[in-house]
């Protein structure tokens, strides 16, 4: 299947563009790459071939953060050119190394990884946990790779499942069934691959049938409620569900944890998905908890640079990374933990805290591990 | 006796001919029944190819004509007066859409004739069943409701006022005077607002002919042109104007200390409960906000502005009026809102108390405003840096994608401002200028050459860093992203319909454009009628426009009214419904469906009756009525059927 | 030029659970993911590379079981032009395999036959060299770099200590090559999907030659993981405790 990037203008309205520069203006990666996406769009739509264009090293910058699409006024659509391209590419194998290695491990292995397919659910198996297949359930917790193998986020797992169970929620997991969700697959411009994924993963998640999923990580989240093009099974963010159960009284939070506390809104579930409150109704709901919203929150959240691919990228980047100014800036708000909600802001912020030598000074923890600590 | 057909074939020049064969139409035409002269001509609607349409009615007694071309609301009337003139019955005209309805929006040549002659069929199979008609006529009022007090609607008032016809000035705010009066200064000129048109509303107050009702809204209208009868409602104020002398005694005694956000300084200040809306305000009286007045919403007050008045002139038992008032046509000038940059979370509105929309900049520019004209912060202090965004919310797909057409020339106007009156940094962020007007290029040229600084970019985002407002953008030009930062942020937020207009469209049946500023009844040729007969639109409530342009466009709907009523008459189309009284069997269903409350019911016969002076000929009783009794003329089942048929 | 690639479909072991076969002579594999041998990757796409620059045609072949395919395909979809499969006896006799290779490429005229330096799984390397020799054609191992000069290819061989030997081969020769010799290319699914199109043809052995079977010379005779040393202490838990553990014991050990 040849992709013919002639195509583009029409497939992204690279033509309707009036070049103000929202788009540029926005980026999060504007000073610490070349990419410019309003030149990016004027270069591709003038040029009867654009693909020398591609070969760029600064397209693999983009964190796919989405906000040039979302403020576009005239309706271009930026972030899927950008995909587009990224799909151009891959098709002819031109992706950077480690994207490269990413893609074919969750090929082979089910995440991007490589690691051990079976292993996926050792973190899980003395939880007691169901398993689908060999306990029934309505409800899926899709767990996904980074929660399932990186031992930093496996705590989040853990606190999460110790949540469900002390609010005698019902779940289950498939265990080392489970395969990679493909959000970021598709971003790293391996489209092929991701529509694999999505109906390998449909298929699963309808014979097991499940009534409900509900994803750790946003990027999840965003691939199974918006990209999955036959799952009409309804898919929630855990913050939303958590925020449900505190409403409704199932969740008791006894113990006070009396921290300042503040909250990086994640790209794929905010300015994406516009899930905003549900995360802070659990913060403000914490008992001792002093809650305070940093300089750009919600909508103008600062991308950490975990998105599009870049937990695999190397280099095309410069300067001070947006994880140590988003650490900077909460630390100056005065707060002790920096709250999230995302896998790869954990894992971005938690990096920056210790580049910026706040490690005993601030510390970077996901909701669910917040909520955990009050039912000790 | 049989009836003899003449069908015309137009060409419209290639308009049709290139994708209707008309010869070949012609022909076939020939052969339909009752047919007794078809023919094509390259343009009908002009002189010669009337005179073709008349001849044949001389000499061979045409007594029935099809006209296939252009859309019926191109033509109709020309060629209904051709026949006429020849004596035939104007309503013995049947127009055929081969136009619109076929070779514009057809490419296949075979395929759009074949389709012309299905249209032709049924248009004659129609116009054989087609009966003799005569329109109405109806006496035109001379007098003219405005709707709306703003510059527009003042505008309308004192023209329509000057050639001594009578006006009833509806006004919803307790001033008029509308946006306008909330201006500092005007470009190109720099005219002072309140300057120039404090002496046309001291006149509106002043003209014997114009009765200025403010705080009051229009209810209800029944009628039709001509004949309008129009319900207003006059809110309490709970003052008694005629004895308020606006010396502003009650606002100081006003126990609610804290105040509410002022509508008219745009929030950027508080009013009392009872206040006198600005010290220019015509009327210059006082008014009493029911909902933060404490004895009206809680019941509970001391009432200190009772005391205060030496005139007397509080009166909390006010109540509400209802008048009724006979008009001949309507104006309407309701003004336009401003978009809410709110829905705009990526600028920091209502997070930053110093990012501010371009009205609320007006304010504090104005010398009559919270800050005495002085541009200040809100902490008191003078910015350094400001910034004015372009194109908040408009020109914009997850906004409004129209351009609201004046944004641009008032954020250089208060950029001149900004920089006169505090010396800061001033950056203008735009994606084009449009300097479209006589002066507007010439002013934009000063601008940049009093050292304000053009950045081509939109702006993308606001945050705060360090104490100042940072403005993320792109310097376009020269390709480089750039965060700039001021103390200051002023968005050029856009014009949109009033958030009302649903509700004023429904009352008096006119339509709204898909951007929700009312429709004109053509965008070119008719900027000011509506599909309303007799309702014309004045100013912004049509869509954004300046100061200029709106006198013009109140002065042209205020003309169309004086010259309906120097008419003194018109004529209305006969084409209305008509309840057969032996047929009614008064199940009242046609009175429920009538959108116009043009039915009536006989209580002494049982049976509804239509009042032809209010129907508008809609179809909707001829469609419902189970017994068939209600008939509309001109669009009789008969003369409908037999169209379906002709066309499958 | 005509270049041959030896290729090998072989089990990802790493961070796996291994398990014994009943009988002990193998590892259970039925849970395990297979894919092309790293180093033969590399050698596949250096030949797709000297193709690029040189010309000709690339052959890829591998002796192995039905499942085999899908690394013929994935060599297809690299750059290699034809593939063939034969299929051999279930062995992992290095020797055996050369002569089967060796078999069915005497007759064909390749000008350069290229193969991995080891294998993932059994880290033999012996099958490039042992082709060599049958082939009577000379070889050199663990290839760092190719340069082809008319019928003769000089190459860069890595030893030790990080010195690099250069020899000069008369072509037609035989050349084991190390991983890193050149930077492998993204194989997309897409290019997978259209090299599924490509045609693999299929040998028995009787069609190589072997008429009257094979003997297989090595047999394995037990797989069994190494013994717990009494040296080695496996410190349990998670990180906090095994730092704790471990300051004791080198506290008690006196560092």
């Amino acid at each position: 299947m040849k992709i013919d990037p002639k195509t583009f203008v029409k497939d992204y309205q690279l033509n309707v563009c009036i070049q103000c520069g929202t788009c540029t203006g926005g980026c999060p990666v504007k000073f610490r790459s070349p990419l410019n996406m309003r030149r990016l769009v004027r270069q591709s739509h003038i040029e009867t071939d654009p693909s020398p264009l591609f070969k760029r090293p600064e397209l693999w910058a983009c964190t796919t953060c989405s906000t040039c699409s979302l403020r576009c006024p005239a309706g271009v659509k930026n972030v899927e050119f950008i995909m587009g391209i990224r799909n151009y590419l891959a098709n002819k194998g031109e992706v950077p190394s480690t994207i490269r290695d990413a893609l074919e491990n969750t090929f082979l292995q089910g995440n991007p990884w490589g690691r051990f397919r079976d292993r996926r659910a050792d973190w899980a198996k003395d939880l007691g946990v169901k398993i689908l297949g060999e306990a029934t359930t309505e409800t899926l917790l899709y767990v996904g790779c980074a929660p399932s193998y990186d031992p930093r986020v496996q705590t989040v797992s853990t606190a999460l499942v110790k949540i469900f169970q002390k609010a005698d929620f019902d779940f289950g997991i498939l265990g080392k069934k489970e395969s990679c969700c493909g959000n970021e697959i598709r971003r790293m411009g391996e489209q092929a691959l991701f529509k694999k994924l999505a109906k390998d993963n449909t298929n699963l998640f309808k014979k097991s049938g499940i009534k409900r999923i509900i994803t750790i990580s946003p990027h999840c989240f965003n691939a199974l409620k918006n990209e999955y093009p036959d799952l009409d099974i309804p898919v929630q963010h855990y913050t939303q569900v958590i925020a449900e159960l505190i409403e409704t009284g199932k969740l008791k939070m006894p113990k006070e944890l009396n921290i300042p506390v503040t909250y990086q809104d994640p790209c794929f579930l905010g300015k994406q998905n516009q899930v905003f409150d549900e995360p802070r109704k659990i913060l403000t709901s914490i008992p001792g908890l002093e809650f305070a919203e940093m300089e750009r929150s919600k909508q103008r959240s600062l991308c950490c640079e975990g998105g599009g691919g870049r937990m695999w990228a190397e280099g095309g980047t410069e300067g001070t990374r947006n994880g140590e100014i988003r650490v900077r800036e909460a630390f100056a708000l005065g707060a002790k933990v920096l709250a999230t909600s995302c896998p790869f802001c954990l894992l971005t912020l938690e990096d920056a805290v210790k580049i910026v030598g706040l490690t005993d000074q601030i510390a970077v923890k996901d909701i669910a591990e917040l909520v955990s600590e009050t039912m000790d | 006796m049989k009836q003899k057909i003449g069908v015309y074939i137009c060409h419209c020049g290639t308009n049709i001919a290139a994708t209707v064969d008309c010869n070949e139409l012609a022909q076939f035409c020939g052969t339909l029944p009752g047919v007794k002269v078809a023919r094509d001509y390259r343009y009908l609607c002009s002189d010669p190819g009337q005179d073709l349409i008349k001849r044949d009615i001389r000499e061979f007694s045409i007594d029935r004509v099809v006209v296939a071309a252009c859309s019926p609301r191109m033509h109709e009337v020309t060629f209904r007066n051709a026949i006429s003139s020849e004596g035939l019955n104007p309503y013995f005209l049947n127009i055929a859409n081969i136009r619109e309805q076929c070779s514009w929006v057809h490419k296949n040549k075979e395929e759009a004739t074949e389709k012309a002659k299905h249209l032709l069929r049924a248009a004659v199979a129609r116009v054989l069943r087609q009966e003799a008609l005569s329109a109405r006529k109806v006496e035109i009022k001379p007098s003219v409701l405005v709707v709306g007090a703003g510059i527009a609607g003042i505008q309308a008032a004192l023209t329509i006022a000057n050639e001594g016809m009578k006006v009833y000035l509806v006004e919803r705010a307790p001033y008029i005077g509308g946006h306008m009066a909330q201006l500092d200064k005007t470009f190109p000129t720099l005219d002072c607002a309140s300057c120039i048109f404090t002496p046309k509303t001291v006149e509106v107050a002043r003209n014997k002919n114009i009765e200025l009702l403010v705080c009051s809204e229009v209810e209800d209208v029944k009628g039709y042109v001509g004949n309008f009868t129009v319900t207003i409602k006059k809110h309490p104020t709970y003052v008694d104007f005629s004895r308020c002398t606006g010396c502003g005694d009650c606002t100081e005694a006003c126990v609610l200390k804290k105040g509410v956000p002022s509508e008219f300084e745009e929030r950027t200040a508080t009013r009392k409960a009872v206040y006198i809306p600005f010290p220019q305000a015509v009327p210059l009286k006082a008014v009493v906000d029911k909902e933060s007045c404490l004895l009206l919403s809680k019941g509970k007050c001391k009432k200190t502005c009772v005391e205060a008045c030496k005139a007397g002139a509080i009166d909390f038992e006010q109540k509400e009026e209802v008048i009724e008032r006979e008009v001949g046509s309507i104006v309407i000038a309701t003004g336009f809102d401003l978009f809410d940059p709110y829905l705009l979370p990526q600028y920091g509105y209502g997070v930053y108390e110093n990012v501010i929309t371009n009205l609320q900049f007006e304010r504090l520019a104005s010398p009559s405003g919270p800050t005495q004209g002085e541009v200040l912060l809100k902490d008191g202090t003078v910015p350094k840096g400001i910034a004015f965004l372009h194109c908040i919310g408009s020109r914009d797909e997850n906004a409004n994608l129209y351009c609201s057409r004046v944004c641009c020339m008032a954020s250089m106007k208060q950029a001149h401002l900004a920089k006169e009156k505090t010396g800061a940094e001033i950056y203008e962020f735009y994606i084009d200028i449009n300097a479209f007007g006589k002066g507007y290029q010439e002013f934009y040229k000063r601008v940049r050459e009093e050292g304000i600084y053009f950045i081509r970019g939109k702006g993308s985002e606001i945050y705060k860093k360090d104490g100042r407002l940072i403005v993320e953008a792109e310097d376009t030009l020269l390709g480089t992203p750039v965060e700039i930062p001021v103390d200051m942020v002023v968005l050029g937020t856009g014009l949109t319909a009033r958030r009302g207009a649903e509700r004023v469209a429904q009352v008096f049946g006119i339509s709204q454009s898909a951007d929700r500023f009312f429709m004109e009844a053509h965008p070119k040729l008719r900027p000011v009628a509506t599909n309303v007969d007799g309702i014309f639109l004045a100013g912004c409530c049509q869509g954004p426009k300046d100061i200029p342009d709106t006198v013009a466009h109140a002065s042209a709907a205020a003309a169309e009214a004086v010259s309906l009523a120097t008419k003194g008459q018109i004529e209305v189309e006969p084409i209305t419904s008509v309840i057969d009284p032996e047929l009614c069997a008064g199940c009242k269903l046609c009175i429920e469906i009538c959108p116009y409350s043009a039915i009536e019911f006989l209580d002494a016969k049982g049976i509804s009756s239509v009042n032809e002076a209010l129907c508008k000929g809609c179809g909707a009783c001829t469609a419902i009525c189970p017994s068939k009794a209600a008939r509309q003329n001109h669009f009789t089942q008969d003369q409908v059927l037999s169209e379906m048929e002709g066309l499958i | 030029m005509n270049i041959a690639v030896c290729v090998k479909r072989i089990p990802k072991t790493a961070e796996a659970d291994i398990f014994i076969e009943k009988d002990g002579t193998d590892i259970k594999k039925d849970h395990l993911v297979f894919h092309l041998n790293d180093w033969d990757g590399y050698a596949v796409r250096e030949a797709a590379l000297l193709k690029e620059k040189y010309g000709g045609e690339v052959t890829v072949i591998t002796v192995g079981p039905e499942e085999s395919k899908e690394v013929l395909t994935r060599c297809l979809a690299m750059g290699a032009d034809r593939a063939l499969r034969i299929e051999g006896p279930p062995t992992q006799d290095g020797h055996l395999i050369a002569k089967i290779l060796a078999e069915s490429i005497k007759n064909q005229s390749f000008d350069l036959i290229l193969t991995g330096v080891q294998a993932e799984d059994d880290n033999c390397g012996q099958v490039g060299v042992s082709l060599a020799q049958m082939l009577g054609l000379p070889h050199a191992a663990i290839v760092t770099h190719i340069e082809i000069n008319g019928d003769k290819a000089k190459v860069k061989r890595e030893l030790e200590g990080g010195i690099d030997e250069v020899t000069e081969l008369k072509l037609p020769a035989v050349l084991t090559i190390q991983t890193g010799i050149n930077e492998p290319k993204y194989v997309s699914l897409a290019a997978l999907l259209e090299a599924e199109d490509k045609e693999i043809k299929d040998l028995g052995m009787e069609e190589i030659g072997f008429t009257s079977g094979v003997s297989v010379d090595t047999k394995i005779d037990q797989v069994f993981f190494p013994p717990v040393g009494k040296m080695a202490e496996m410190l349990k838990g998670n990180p906090e405790e095994v730092v704790t553990q471990l300051t004791e014991i080198i506290k008690k050990k006196k560092g």
